[in-house]
This record gives structure tokens, C-alpha cells and sequence, in this order.
């Protein structure tokens, strides 16, 4: 409520928090998705990904997105690296990846 | 040339959709379009009371249905407008009385003699709302700027394009200015950005809105306030005219623009 609290950044305005809340409440209802089924796709998408490249399991994220009329599932999965040669960076990997084609 | 039915409808209740079906329909007659409004909550009537003709009710929508009396019989007509009448609904029966095919029955038959219908659903998104969309050729969706009205509204619009009614229009009522202005409501523009349907009309919040419905006479019939010119400006654009949005909807500058307002009278 502080004009200067907000002034300086320090807290949300009370319609920031509800277009924020609204726009996660909206997203799930219109996919009729629940955030719950989000958690078990995320580790199907673990399982899959995993057997052919390493992924950083903390930084995934699965999200609903909603734009002009679609809902989209976004996923994503930094890659860590190949399982081939864990070693490499990821962009060391990719990089050999169009060399070799 | 046939009417055109309008359903006014919102999912969450207490967010004026009789209000604006009431003023609406004053707002049409005073530009001298023939309009029968419908309530259609049944069990729970009001728009009688908004519009002051409670104590008139002989027949009700019911009673049409049952063939107690004939459509004719149970319409209101208003003691200022001719050109305007109130379908009533019944106080004692429940939602199971009428069936969609009733609606459009009615609607039909409302429309050779009338060129709008205008049809108050009840709240939610059961049998009653089922029942106010089934007439309808055009909806107006009713919300007001807070998350839990916005997310109703954001469901019923769905639930209107699934009946191939949509995707309607959208009133934003009770919007107050100075509360925009510090960050604690929702702009038009915002709710607009999440419901994404055209906008017929900004409703600022009123007192003079409850001083009406004390004295059953809608706002709509003066031209004092800034709701009521709210009112007159839907009203037009319902009949394709295109008219500026009130300076209510600029986040800024409202000192000016309610300066500018008292002197537009």
C-alpha cells in the first residue's frame, strides 16, 4: 500500500499479484490441464530425454502457455551433454553434431 | 424485419447483469427501439424490482410455458415507455419449469413484434444459464475488474463458443477510477488481454446505481451521471454505432477527464 515502497521497486501493486494469479488460473482452466498432470509429463519427459542426453533434472521447466487461440505444453530441458562423451559442454557437442553431418 | 435476442450473462452472480439488462433495455427504448426484457432466473427474481414493476405481475414466464395464459397476457408493459415490456420470471417454481426449447419458443415469437429481446440469465452455468442462451442470437458477457469475476467470465465465454453462441461481447461494470489509478484494480485493458473479446462498455461504479434500484426507476432514464451515460453509449453501439469509449477507460488524467465529463451534460 506504501506509495514509496512501490515507488522504489520494494513491493507489487495488489493488481500486479492479480493479473499474475489470473494468468495461471486462466491457463489451467482453459487447457483443463490440472498442475498436477504437469509434474507427471515433466518426469515421462525425464525418462525419455535422459536415455540420450544428460539434462539438468533442477533446471527443467513444463509450463502451459497460452497464445492467439492455442495453449501450447512449452518444455525446457537444459542439456547438459551427450551421453557419448559427457565430458563436452553442450555447446562443444552441438558443434560437433553439424561437423560430423 | 425480426428482433435480435441478447442473452446478458456473466457465470459469477453479483456483477450487475440485471442492472445492465435493466438499463439496456431503457437505454433502447428511449432511442425508440421496441424491446421486451426476459428474466429468467427463475426461483429468483429481480429484474421486476430493478425495474420498478413488482407490484404489476399477474402472470409469469411459467405460467407461458404451462399455458396458463397466453405470451401476451404475462408481458409488463412500463408506464413511462410504451415500447418497453417486462417478461417476468416465476418467484415459486424452480429452474426444471422451462426447457431450451421454451426459450426459443418464446424468444421466437417475442421477436415479431419487438426488435430486441433482452434475455437475464441467471448466475452459474447449470440448466438456468443453459436456458437464457438456447434464444439468443447475440450475448453480452458481464464481468467486473477483480480475478474472481474475470475467471468466471473466461469460463462462460468457453461455454458459449461450445454452443456456438460466441464469442460475445464484453461489458466491464464497476470500475473505479481511483483505484485503477493506484494499482489495486484491473484496467479495461487488462481484463481485456485475458478475456479477448471486443468490449461494448465500461461501467464506472455508482452510487446513484443502488439509489435506483431503491426507487425501481434505472438509472438509464436521466442522463446525469456517468453510468448512466455508460448505459446510453452501450446502447448504441448495440445498434452499431460507433461511439468513443468514456475517458473512464484512461488510466490517467481523471481529474481532467471528470471535468470534461460535467461540462459534456
Amino acid at each position: 500500500m506504501n506509495i514509496f515502497s512501490r515507488l522504489f521497486g520494494r513491493s507489487k501493486t495488489s493488481k500486479a499479484i492479480a493479473k499474475e494469479r489470473l494468468r495461471l488460473v486462466l491457463i489451467h482452466d482453459r487447457s483443463g490441464i490440472p498442475p498436477e498432470l504437469l509434474n507427471v509429463i515433466k518426469n515421462e519427459i525425464i525418462t525419455v530425454i535422459s536415455k540420450h542426453v544428460r539434462v539438468d533434472r533442477e533446471g527443467i521447466q513444463i509450463r502451459l502457455s497460452h497464445a492467439q487461440g492455442l495453449t501450447k505444453l512449452e518444455a525446457d530441458i537444459p542439456i547438459v551433454s551427450y551421453r557419448q562423451s559427457p565430458t563436452r559442454s553442450t555447446k562443444q557437442s552441438t558443434r560437433k553434431t553439424e561437423a560430423s553431418r | 424485419m425480426a428482433g435480435r435476442a441478447i442473452t446478458i450473462t456473466s457465470g459469477k452472480g453479483g456483477v450487475g447483469k440485471t442492472t445492465v439488462t435493466a438499463n439496456l433495455a431503457v437505454a433502447l427504448a428511449l432511442l425508440g427501439q421496441r424491446v421486451a426484457a426476459i428474466d429468467t432466473d427463475i426461483g429468483l427474481r429481480n429484474l421486476d424490482i430493478i425495474m420498478g414493476m413488482e407490484s404489476r405481475i399477474i402472470y409469469d414466464i411459467v405460467d407461458v410455458v404451462e399455458g396458463q395464459c397466453h405470451l401476451l397476457q404475462a408481458l409488463i408493459r412500463d408506464k413511462r415507455l410504451p415500447n418497453l415490456h417486462l417478461l417476468p420470471a416465476a418467484q415459486t417454481s424452480d429452474k426444471t419449469a422451462i426447457t431450451r426449447e421454451d426459450m426459443i419458443a418464446i424468444c421466437q415469437e417475442l421477436k415479431a413484434d419487438n426488435d430486441f429481446i433482452l434475455i437475464d440469465s441467471p448466475a452459474g452455468i447449470e440448466l438456468g444459464f443453459q436456458n437464457a442462451l438456447a434464444g439468443a442470437d447475440e450475448v453480452i458477457i458481464v464481468t467486473t475488474p477483480e480475478v474472481s469475476a474475470v475467471r468466471s467470465a473466461d469460463r462462460i465465454i468457453g461455454l458459449i463458443e461450445m454452443n456456438g453462441k460466441g464469442p460475445g461481447r464484453l461489458i466491464i461494470n464497476r470500475i473505479k477510477p481511483a483505484m485503477v489509478k493506484r494499482g489495486d484494480m484491473l484496467d479495461t485493458y487488462d481484463v481485456i488481454e485475458f478475456l479477448a473479446i471486443e468490449l461494448l462498455g465500461v461501467i464506472p461504479e455508482d452510487e446513484a446505481v443502488i439509489v435506483a434500484a431503491n426507487k425501481g426507476i434505472p438509472l438509464a432514464f436521466e442522463q446525469s451521471t456517468l453510468a448512466s451515460q455508460a448505459f446510453h453509449n452501450i446502447a448504441r453501439r448495440v445498434l452499431g454505432e460507433t461511439v468513443p469509449f468514456m475517458p473512464i477507460l484512461e488510466e490517467r488524467g481523471g481529474l481532467l477527464n471528470r471535468l470534461r465529463s460535467l461540462f459534456r451534460f
